[in-house]
Formats: structure tokens, sequence, C-alpha cells
């Protein structure tokens, strides 16, 4: 997607790309304390029984490789704000 | 034959037909057949309540709420990818290993319950790899229902027999199927990864990536886990030795389920009684005393009558008879049914003179359970599965399913009849 995301620097780093037909985000959280706020972003999805909504992949060093369907992108976003773990979108 | 024999016979003819048509929800139907038996006057509320088996429905319920509490902790997501790591990330080998999971987690839990856990992990791991994940998901429905097999709890069929005849203890189902049913999964999981070998390709940095995860971090509940694997362990020792402390299978499930409630507390009692398939477990109750009015006016002991008749009373003949009919019957129609009904006729036919009942009940126990695997709809399994890849964009036909099930079934049974011939009839 052609937007920029401003989160804080200190405490995350996101990056967006295409998958396929799919968007990633691989997402680096610097406070193992955030752990917790994007655990509750998988536990929406996975409440919702659609299985193939979002993947979740867990590496080490606290990264994550999430890998999006496209008509769940919106929400994803949505759901990245309400754990403020994004404050803003821009378009680029 | 009596007036209340034919009405009974219409009753049960109506509620079957229902529930193969699946027009209405099987509970429903089954528990409509099972009231109109007692409003009809074939049998008394009394004795219905004597029919239903409780040992079935303690079992039931005793490990689904074991595995409601175990799922929250995270340990089946676990294991898939600890699995999917160990054969570095390798699609067809992970089809292997994926399949040979899905078929133990079977054997010691229930059919349903192990693909509901097994599906969505499969779906991340092949999107993981971007390969196609129909043969992931047929491979684990096949291995489901062999692996279920396997064990007195692994799939509705054998709970009911062990219910039934005291002489089939989770130890016999041990002896006399464990072996064989894992013959079978292994010649089947070695066809199918014949079959799909070609679609299971995928990238070294794909494969790189998947063997990059922390499964370790999927263990949402550390404590949780440690109280789940205590009950867990608790209940399959259980299993293992409840013939020599002369308790019942669904005394033990019960003892794990309600010991798990108690480490764990009041905050999982509701989560883990929604969790309970009360549809199921009335199901069962609608077809034990649909099945009770045919016991009750005497139509099964005909039935026995009739068929000890036809094979002459020849064990051979009829454990062989017994074995296809049950496969090709349960690849096509529900085989709790179908069992629920078998197990009063061969109960009778000892009582008529056939001498050895144990090839009957083991030739039942394959058929029913392995036939399953013949069709889209001989199995719960099979049903689910079908509908989560169907919403997920991933169908899986009924003729899709038949051209690769089917073969694989008449082989199983083919298996099956050699087993049962020279281990019990010669």
């Amino acid at each position: 997607m052609n937007v920029a995301y401003k989160y804080d620097e200190k405490l995350l780093e996101l990056k967006e790309t295409a998958n396929g037909d799919d968007i990633e985000f691989l997402i680096t959280l610097f406070d193992s304390e955030l752990k917790k706020r994007l655990i509750k972003v998988r536990e929406f999805f996975e409440d919702n029984k659609i299985l193939t909504d979002i993947h979740y992949y867990i590496h080490p060093n606290n990264k994550y490789q999430i890998i999006v369907r496209k008509d769940f992108y919106n929400e994803f976003l949505i759901q990245l704000f309400r754990q403020e773990l994004l404050q803003e979108i821009k378009w680029r | 034959m009596s007036t209340q024999a034919i009405i009974a016979i219409g009753v049960f003819l109506i509620t079957y037909a229902f529930i193969v048509t699946e027009k209405i929800h099987r509970t429903i139907i089954a528990m409509a057949g099972g009231i109109m038996m007692v409003l009809l006057g074939i049998i008394g509320q009394e004795k219905a309540l004597q029919h239903i088996d409780f040992n079935t429905l303690g079992l039931l319920t005793g490990m689904m709420i074991i595995v409601a509490i175990t799922a929250e902790t995270g340990l089946f997501k676990y294991i898939a990818i600890w699995a999917a790591k160990k054969v570095k990330g390798d699609p067809l080998k992970i089809l292997v290993v994926l399949g040979i999971i899905t078929a133990l987690g079977s054997a010691f839990l229930d059919n349903v319950t192990t693909v509901l856990l097994m599906v969505p992990v499969t779906f991340s791991i092949t999107r993981q790899l971007r390969v196609n994940p129909i043969p992931f998901l047929i491979t684990e429905v096949i291995a489901s229902n062999i692996g279920g097999t396997s064990t007195l709890i692994g799939d509705p069929p054998n709970i009911m027999l062990g219910s039934a005849v005291k002489e089939l203890t989770f130890m016999a189902f041990i002896n006399n199927l464990t072996a064989i049913s894992f013959f079978i999964l292994f010649v089947n999981i070695a066809i199918l990864a014949f079959i799909y070998r070609k679609q299971l390709r995928t990238s070294a940095e794909l494969m790189a990536n998947l063997m990059d995860m922390d499964e370790k971090e999927e263990i949402t509940d550390k404590t949780l886990l440690r109280k789940s694997l205590i009950a867990l362990t608790v209940t399959i020792l259980g299993f293992f030795l409840h013939q020599l402390l002369h308790i019942e299978s669904a005394t033990v499930a019960l003892t794990g389920a309600f010991l798990l409630l108690l480490l764990t507390g009041e905050k999982y009692l509701d989560k883990a009684f929604l969790k309970v398939e009360w549809t199921t477990i009335f199901f069962f109750i609608g077809l034990f005393v649909l099945v009770s009015g045919l016991i009750e006016t005497g139509v099964i002991s005909k039935l026995a009558d009739y068929s000890v008749h036809l094979t002459g009373g020849d064990v051979k003949s009829t454990a062989i008879l017994i074995l296809w009919v049950s496969a090709i019957a349960s690849a096509f129609i529900d085989n709790i049914p179908f069992v629920a009904t078998m197990i009063p006729m061969i109960k009778d036919m000892g009582e008529l003179g056939v001498s050895n009942l144990e090839p009957l009940w083991w030739s039942l126990s394959l058929g029913a359970c392995l036939g399953g695997n013949g069709t889209l709809i001989g199995a719960s399994a099979n049903v689910i599965v079908a509908g989560l890849a169907a919403k997920e964009g991933h169908s899986i036909t009924f003729g899709k399913f038949l051209l690769i099930a089917f073969p694989l079934m008449i082989l199983s049974i083919i298996i099956c009849t050699v087993y049962i011939y020279f281990r019990y009839l010669i």
C-alpha cells in the first residue's frame, strides 16, 4: 500500500511488503511489554472463526511476521491502532 | 410381528432417512425419533432411560472438557510447528508428520477435536511455504479416521463398543487394533505422499523462514500447560489401568476433566462447558432411545436371527460380512446410528449360538471407523474439514475426495480382511 506509518520508533519497528496477493508486516518489538498488545491483535482475529484472515508467525528476538489477507487489511490496521501500536497513517 | 414392532420399524426408518438426507440437524431428528418411541408407547420412559449409555456420554463429555482447556495453552500449535521444523520445512515430509500427529491426536482425543486443532495450523504452515493446503487437509482427514480406530476412546463407534461389551477394554483395543491401524495409516500416508509429491514443492527461502519460527512462543500459558499435562497423563494412565482398577472409562475421563477444573479453578469452568458439543451428546441420547424401541419390540433379535440363518452361524463369513457391510454403509451414512443398531444385533447372535463374538466386534469397529474415509460425508471430521476449507476458498468437492479416498478405504478394508482372517478365523 502507498501509505506511511507513524509509530514510536523507540518501542517497535514496522515494515510492510507485498506477499503474493496478501500484505506482509514485519514487526520487531524493542519492548517486551508490547507483546501483550500484539497478542490481543492476534486474539481478535482468532476469535472471528476465519482461519486465513491473518497468519501470525513468531520469530526469535521479538520479531513477528504477519501475513494479512487483502480484505482484512483495514481491520488489521484498526486493531493495531486500537492497541496503540500505530499512531498515524499518511498517504505517501 | 407385533403392531408395536411395525410402528418401531417405521419410526426408526423415517428417523434414519432424515439423518441420511441431512435436511434437518441430526440431533433434532434423533431426539424426535427417540421421543416418538416413548410417545407412541413403544417403550416406557423408565426403560428408555435404562437404555441410554451414560458411560459413552460421560467419556465424551470428560474428554471434551480436557481438550477444551488444553487447547487454550497453544500446545497443539507448538507440536505442529516443532514437527515441521524437525523435517527442515520440507512440505512432503510435513505432510507425513502432520498426518502422523493427527492420527496420534485422534487416538487419544476425538477425531473432530483433533482436526479442528490441526486445520488452523495447517493453513498457517502451508501459507508460509506457499503450497496448496488441500493435500494436507485430505491427509489429515484420512489420518484422523484411521488414528481414531486404534483406541477405545478414538472414535464414537469404539466408545460405544467399549461401553456395551465388558470384554472390550482399553487394553483390548490397544492389543487388537492399534498395530493394524498404524500399519494402515503408514500405507495410506505413503500413497498420499506419492500422489501429491509434485504439488508439494517450495523455495529454500520459504523453508528457511519456517525454520526461523520460534515454536516455544506459541505456548501462551505455561502454568495452565503444566496442569493440563498432569490431567492428560492421569487420564491416559487411567485408561490403560481401568480394567485393573475396576472402573469404567467414563469415570476415568470425568476424573481427568474435573481434576483439571480443580487445578485451574472456576476461570475455565464456563469456557470448558461451552466447548462441550452438547449436540453430539443429545444425538447419542436420541439414538440410544430410538434403538431401544427396536430392541424391546424384538426387531433386533429377528434381524440377528435372519443374519445367523444367512451365514449359517459361521463366524468366518459373518465376520467378513460385518466388516465389508459396515465399511460400505459407513462411507455413505453416519456410522454412529449404524453401530448403535449393530451392537444389540451382534449380542443377539451370541445368544443364537454364534460361539466366538470377538472377531465380529473387531470387524464392526474396523469397518465402521475406516469406512468413514470412503466419502466426504462418511465421517464428521470429513464434513467439518471440507466446510472449513470451502469457507477459506479451498474447495474439497465430493468427487475430488471420492477419487482419492474411496480406493484408499477399499485398500484399508482389504488389509483388515487379511488381518481378521489370519488373526481370528484360522
